[in-house]
């Protein structure tokens, strides 16, 4: 059963690390929160589903198809609502406040398009179990961890070893200094954006194939997001992926151990003891503290 | 007998000596100036004293008091007052509620006080209110106590720090770059202001650039350079001192 | 002079307040909107003071809420203690309950206290669904009493008069705080917290008063609403109903008298005005938080002052 719960755990520590890389991204370039990664998720999974199941794409295709979508849909967000929202005097709160109120209204939407109840992907693969001896695993769980991990080192090499890449880094750095060197900063931002975005949209297809796609499935999974980007340091995009896992972990084990009812006081207990104790995580980013 | 003695006291930020093993005393009733070029340690050695950071090494004792280590309120109830050199008043708040903020720990209304309005909280508002206008006389600012301070042109926004200083009854005050932005009437106005400070019995230590106003008011100086007390004196010395003129000027000129 | 100019002005509004149930017939939904709304106010006053006084972020105001409100029920329907007490009680646990919390957590600033507050809120809810002996988990606490004075009781109606005066009286005890030592703390922290520490303003001891305060009135608040709805559950404690505290607050005006009368009203007026537009409801409730942010950041007080400036630029013009 160990191995078993820990192949769940990986996958979930896989989304909550997307996540949490997400919300360092935005946090690095723009100082700011965004509560609306869940509800993205949540969009990015019905969009796979209706990509693979109702227009009957190849799934890699819905994928991909699904990922363009959400990167386009971050970059735009950025450019209209967050730019008009901090032009118009207001402050990072505000933008906290407005992402709050388009989460809502995305949950809404997605009700209003396709329909408040559970939606089942249909099998990706043609065998239902993969089994290593007394081991049972879906095999959309292991491809799950492979997308996480194929999308964690693919951002690790754009940001490492791409020009736009390290263009984004320094603008995260310094923006002024950035500004200077001819960074277009503000692209940079726009990107981030748009790559959270394609994070979460990612991360929902992941996850949808597992435990199915509704209405509510971004919600708690946000917020445990932040989690992973908290514990491992905020901001740190490898900080992120060990936070994501140490969230996953402690969940999982912490329902097939104890109690499933218990698994999301222990998550957000978890979170606050960190944030209280060290809230500059694993890897030790700067915060501001009073 | 010493007011501050300021003993070893040695401040590293990591790999960074911003204060190397100062050692000063400063009597009750003086008006001493600390100067030296810009990065020389002395804004620092001023958020040292008030308990802004803790020394790496040293100790710092005030009227019997050890007091490195202790948080920044904590030294002000003991009576050490500050002053920024950028200035950090409360922007949105009146001029009048400034210096009233700059009073709180010379007051005791505590919530209960505060909500059921006791005699003694209102008694203790109203002497608060009629001391706080007594400040603002002084410079010429009580005219403005109810206009918002952020409205305030520099040189009335650097009088109302000042002010915001002495309204607790400090026995030292601490003012880092006052004169900074003066024109000349306006700084032979603050050296009077800072003399009748004195003559209220507050001490004060004075970080300041403009020589003028240190040989002018001060009546001993201490010299930083590279985080070191490399001089101490009377102003003439100092002024002759080749230590002070190397430091200042780079070699020997 | 002014003192008593303002004095016969919010004389007059109570009066107008405690007309209203005879002007508006007795129309039983406008008396629950209102009810509400001044429970809500209550609440908002309390998160103002936190935000927009001390300058502390609070997404977990849902946290003090349900303490009041499970503390006064479950005192009431399990022990029968007087509903007045359990309302007191409700205030006075929520108090101590954040003024522990806030210790270790009042150190963080901005978006990292909004994440510590926002884990408070979730922790609380979840606290509240798995102890089930003590609060029934989702089957929530019913037949919460009424309140009663010797052989009165009190109903839906007549609530809105109790309702009313702890409105007043959190306005009252708003503004005292607000105009004394301790409000000029929590202000001075708010704008320059470095400078209000070298002050003598024990920043640590102000904050956490600050979170104190908010939480007896939210707790209050909380307490208020489990004994008018009579039925309380996990589910109106979530954070969604911190978001509405904060949407109130920060749309109606922080900082000022009016402002978080304003918001709860507005809030609680659109809440119920979108209940017709059933399943698109949240839809249009997401989009006017994006419209409210973006078109009035300063929050409607901003709005009425700006109203306020050009009438009296148009006033000016005239009399030229």
């Amino acid at each position: 059963m160990f191995i078993q719960l820990l192949i769940g755990a990986i996958m979930l520590g896989g989304i909550y690390g997307l996540l949490g890389l997400g919300y360092g991204i935005i946090y690095k370039t723009s100082g700011l929160l965004t509560f609306a990664q869940g509800e993205v998720l949540m969009i990015g999974a019905f969009l796979g589903y209706t990509f693979f199941k109702l227009f009957h794409m190849p799934f890699l295709v819905a994928l991909l198809a699904t990922v363009v979508i959400m990167f386009v849909f971050g970059f735009i967000f950025e450019k209209t609502i967050i730019r008009t929202i901090l032009g118009g005097g207001g402050t990072p709160i505000h933008v906290v406040l407005a992402t709050i109120g388009i989460s809502i209204a995305l949950q809404n939407l997605a009700a209003l398009i396709w329909t408040s109840e559970i939606q089942q992907f249909p099998p990706i693969f043609k065998v239902e179990y993969l089994e290593f001896g007394p081991i049972k695993v879906a095999p959309e769980s292991i491809s799950g961890i492979v997308v996480a991990l194929a999308s964690m080192v693919l951002l690790h090499l754009f940001m490492n070893y791409t020009k736009i890449g390290t263009a984004m880094r320094a603008a995260a750095q310094d923006s002024n200094a950035a500004n200077v060197c001819g960074i277009n900063v503000s692209f940079s931002k726009g990107l981030s954006w748009a790559i959270s975005s394609a994070l979460a949209g990612i991360s929902g297809i992941i996850i949808g194939p597992v435990y199915g796609v509704y209405m509510l499935m971004g919600a708690l999974i946000g917020l445990k997001g932040f989690a992973a980007a908290v514990i491992g340091g905020y901001g740190n995009m490898y900080g992120a992926i060990l936070g994501g896992m140490i969230v996953g972990v402690i969940e999982t084990m912490a329902a097939g151990y104890l109690s499933s009812s218990y698994k999301d006081f222990i998550a957000f207990f978890v979170f606050i003891v960190f944030l209280v104790i060290k809230p500059t995580g694993i890897f030790n980013e700067k915060i501001i503290e009073s | 007998m010493s007011l501050i003695s300021v003993k070893n006291v040695t401040m590293k930020f990591g790999g960074l000596t911003a204060v190397d093993h100062v050692t000063l005393q400063i009597k009750a009733h003086d008006i001493c100036g600390l100067i030296g070029p810009n990065g020389a340690g002395k804004t620092t050695l001023f958020n040292v004293i008030a308990g802004y950071y803790k020394p790496s090494e040293g100790t710092i004792h005030f009227q019997d008091h050890r007091i490195d280590g202790l948080h920044p309120y904590q030294v002000n109830n003991l009576g050490i007052a500050r002053t920024y050199q950028n200035i950090n008043l409360f922007r949105s708040m009146t001029v009048l509620e400034n210096i009233m903020v700059g009073r709180h720990p010379r007051l005791s209304a505590g919530i209960a006080g505060s909500v059921f309005r006791t005699p003694s909280q209102r008694k203790e508002e109203q002497e608060l209110r009629d001391k706080s206008m007594e400040i603002l006389r002084m410079v010429g600012l009580q005219h403005k106590a109810g206009e918002t301070s952020r409205n305030l042109s520099y040189g009335e926004q650097r009088r109302l720090e000042i002010c915001r200083g002495i309204a607790s009854d400090p026995k030292l005050l601490l003012l880092d770059e006052p004169a900074a932005g003066m024109n000349t009437k306006e700084k032979l106005e603050l050296v009077e202001f800072i003399r009748k400070i004195r003559d209220f019995g507050i001490t004060v230590l004075v970080v300041e650039h403009d020589m003028k106003v240190v040989m002018g008011l001060t009546e001993y100086v201490f010299v930083l350079n590279f985080g070191k007390l490399i001089a101490e004196g009377q102003p003439a010395d100092i002024q002759t001192n080749p230590e002070v003129i190397k430091a200042y000027l780079g070699e020997d000129v | 002079m002014a003192r008593y100019k303002n004095w016969l002005i919010s004389l007059a509004f109570i009066l107008v307040f405690v007309g209203l149930p005879a002007l508006l017939g007795s129309n039983a939904y406008l008396m629950l909107i209102l009810s509400l709304s001044g429970i809500f106010v209550i609440a908002s006053i309390g998160l103002d003071l936190l935000f927009g006084y001390s300058g502390q972020i609070s997404i977990g105001q849902a946290a003090f809420y349900a303490v009041g409100a499970y503390t006064s029920a479950i005192l009431t329907t399990k022990l029968g203690i007087s509903v007045w007490l359990g309302m007191l009680a409700g205030g006075v646990l929520a108090t101590v309950f954040a003024a522990l919390v806030a210790l270790p957590i009042c150190k963080l600033v901005h978006m990292f206290l909004a994440l510590v507050t926002i884990g408070i809120g979730e922790l609380t809810h979840q606290a509240i669904i798995n102890l089930p002996d003590l609060t029934g988990s989702f089957t929530g606490v019913r037949a919460i009493p009424m309140p009663r004075i010797g052989g009165y009781v009190f109903n839906v109606s007549s609530y809105y008069y109790i309702v009313l005066a702890l409105v007043v009286l959190s306005l009252l005890v708003k503004q005292r705080i607000v105009d004394s030592r301790i409000g000029r703390a929590f202000i001075a922290i708010r704008e320059n917290t470095d400078a209000a520490n070298a002050m003598g303003i024990n920043v640590t001891y102000y904050k956490v008063v600050a979170f104190a305060c908010s939480a007896s009135f939210t707790g209050i608040a909380g307490a208020l609403y489990a004994h008018y709805i009579g039925f309380i559950s996990p589910e109106s404690f979530t954070l969604d109903q911190s978001v509405l505290f904060l949407t109130a607050v920060l749309c109606g005006g922080m900082g000022t008298f009016v402002g978080p009368i304003i918001g709860a009203v507005v809030i609680t007026v659109i809440n119920e005005a979108i209940q017709v537009l059933g399943s698109y409801q949240m839809l249009v409730y997401g989009i006017f938080i994006v419209v409210a942010v973006i078109y009035v950041p300063e929050g409607l007080v901003g709005v009425v002052k700006m109203i306020q400036r050009n009438l009296l630029k148009v006033v000016n013009r005239v009399a030229d």
